[in-house]
């Protein structure tokens, strides 16, 4: 039998929604100050509606469903998912207001692209975007990577009874100190600390490149931004081409790389457990993961013949596969290039890479490095135990912060979610044959939507047709979620068409 | 919360970063292995 909620329930959702939507608005305040040290009033009143939309929101939910009930797994999973919802919706408002965009829909898309640190974008004449909107395009991207429940708890609700179940809804499955809020702003901490020393150092050489001081210093925090976020949004049509510097390509790949790694291992070698860096088992997985999808992107090139040199070749290499690997979505070439110049294998090599993604409880997206090591433990479990003797017990330990042992549940649930990421990734390819885009290209638009990623191999365009749109935008949601929370939405949507 | 040390967070942001750094390292003498392989 399937719960549906009781008033108090409903209650409960609706005014925790309105705490972490008004706690959104209030991020808009960066972009409106922006807009104001720029002059641009049209941005400026945009976000003043929108932030006003959002406060009202709060202030109904708050005279009308103000309740001290604490939340349960399932009424916590829809508070996850509903302001998930609201937000996007609210935070399209500046972007549809802007000019920028053709519908709402496109407006809709790019914020969601923006929460879940995809990277996919419809915007148009990006070239020309007021600052305020690109401070606004990639600071959802930082905020995205961290968690916009994470904002809430870090910030706003200091009174969120059940909080940790709002935390696990947003695919936090890990904690980093006991308390769930500590963890939110030990969270804030470590992020904000890279994001100071990217921009510091892309100043630099933005600087020495001959910038502005003001753009230098928007240029480098915006890319730091996306870059820690594992977003991929830039400031320009070219992306990071734009910048055309090997040094500024290097500091982007060490945020990319320190971005999909896990909160948890951050949190300890900050503590003083250094060798966590050598012994974490995800870690190594995932180092594994990126020697292994950097040959076969590295022999790929090799075999299209476009790039000739040794450095080119690296380069390039290099820059796409960490791209993909953090499922980041920068590129340094433009998407048709990608197209035709790389071939088939190397797009193939990109596509594992971007499937896989980077650790858990990170800015990252996709599968997982933890749970395709743990699945590798798992078969090997299972080999070891046939070939042992029958009374014999068999265990696989790995190492995360401290020593575990690898459990059944812990296997299946690894099985459960690599299913529901590659039904999810073959859906979206079935989608884009359906309107004709080829295998390839179908598959690996599909799989960077779901995983978060945000290359493109040129099928994300403001032409694309309104249901791939909207289907991009549930890959996006479900991929950043990591399932669990859009499901019990969806069980829930089922309840109440039962009546029970 | 307790926060470490400002010498441990400098060690520990240098480690990640000399882990970085090990990574581009690695990656580059797998392209120059291949090059020299002629893959």
């Amino acid at each position: 039998m399937l719960l549906r909620p009781s008033k108090k329930d409903y209650a409960a959702i609706l005014h925790y929604s309105g705490q972490i939507v008004a706690g959104f608005g209030i991020t808009m305040l960066l972009p409106l100050a922006t807009a104001f040290a720029y002059r641009e009033w049209n941005m400026a009143s945009a976000f003043a509606l929108a932030m006003s939309t959002c406060f009202l929101f709060w202030l109904v939910t708050d005279r009308f469903f103000y309740t001290k009930r604490e939340l349960t797994w399932f009424t916590g999973m829809l508070v996850v998912t509903l302001s998930w919802a609201l937000a996007v919706t609210f935070g399209a408002i500046p972007f549809r207001l802007s000019g920028f965009y053709a519908s709402f829909v496109d407006a809709t898309f790019d914020v969601m692209s923006g929460f879940t640190t995809t990277g996919l974008t419809l915007i148009q004449d990006l070239d020309h975007a007021p600052y305020s909107l690109h401070m606004w395009r990639q600071g959802l991207q930082f905020l995205g990577g961290q968690g916009i429940i994470v904002l809430a708890l870090t910030f706003l609700v200091r009174s969120l009874r059940g909080a940790v179940k709002v935390y696990v809804g947003e695919a936090r499955e890990e904690k980093l100190v006991p308390s769930v809020r500590s963890t939110a702003v030990a969270i804030w901490v470590v992020s904000l600390t890279y994001l100071a020393l990217g921009t510091i150092v892309l100043m630099i050489i933005n600087l020495w490149s001959r910038m502005a001081l003001d753009r230098a210093f928007l240029h480098a925090l915006w890319i730091s931004m996306t870059a820690w976020g594992t977003g991929g949004y830039a400031p320009s049509s070219l992306s990071t081409a734009y910048y055309h510097n090997v040094a500024a390509e290097f500091v982007i790949v060490c945020l990319m790389i320190l971005g999909a790694i896990n909160f948890v291992i951050h949190q300890a070698v900050w503590y003083g457990q250094r060798r966590e860096l050598i012994q974490n088992f995800e870690l190594r997985t995932f180092s594994a993961v990126v020697l292994f999808t950097f040959t076969l992107t590295y022999l790929g090139l090799g075999r299209s013949d476009a790039f000739g040199s040794l450095a080119s070749r690296f380069r390039m290499a290099l820059f796409h596969l960490i791209s993909a690997q953090t499922d980041t979505g920068f590129m340094s070439i433009p998407s048709f290039a990608l197209k035709h110049y790389w071939g088939d294998f190397a797009t193939m090599a990109l596509i594992i890479a971007m499937s896989i993604g980077g650790l858990a409880c990170s800015t990252a997206g996709g599968i997982k490095a933890m749970r395709v090591g743990l699945a590798i433990k798992g078969i090997v479990l299972e080999v070891r135990k046939i070939m042992s003797p029958e009374r014999g017990v068999v265990y696989e330990y790995y190492h995360h912060v401290r020593q575990h042992i690898l459990k059944d549940n812990q296997v299946k649930m690894v099985g459960l979610i690599a299913l529901a990421y590659v039904s999810t990734y073959l859906s979206g390819a079935l989608v884009g044959l359906v309107y004709g885009f080829p295998l390839v290209d179908s598959l690996f638009e599909s799989v960077s939507a779901t995983a978060n990623v945000g290359l493109t191999i040129g099928i994300t365009s403001p032409a694309l047709p309104v249901f791939m749109k909207m289907f991009y935008i549930l890959q996006m949601w479900v991929g950043r979620l990591e399932f669990t929370a859009v499901f019990v939405l969806a069980g829930f949507l089922v309840a109440l068409a039962r009546g029970r | 919360m307790r926060f470490s040390s400002p010498r441990d967070r400098i060690l520990g942001i240098t480690l990640e970063i000399a882990y970085c750094v090990v990574m581009y390292l690695a990656l580059f003498a797998i392209a120059i292995l291949f090059n020299i392989l002629g893959g």
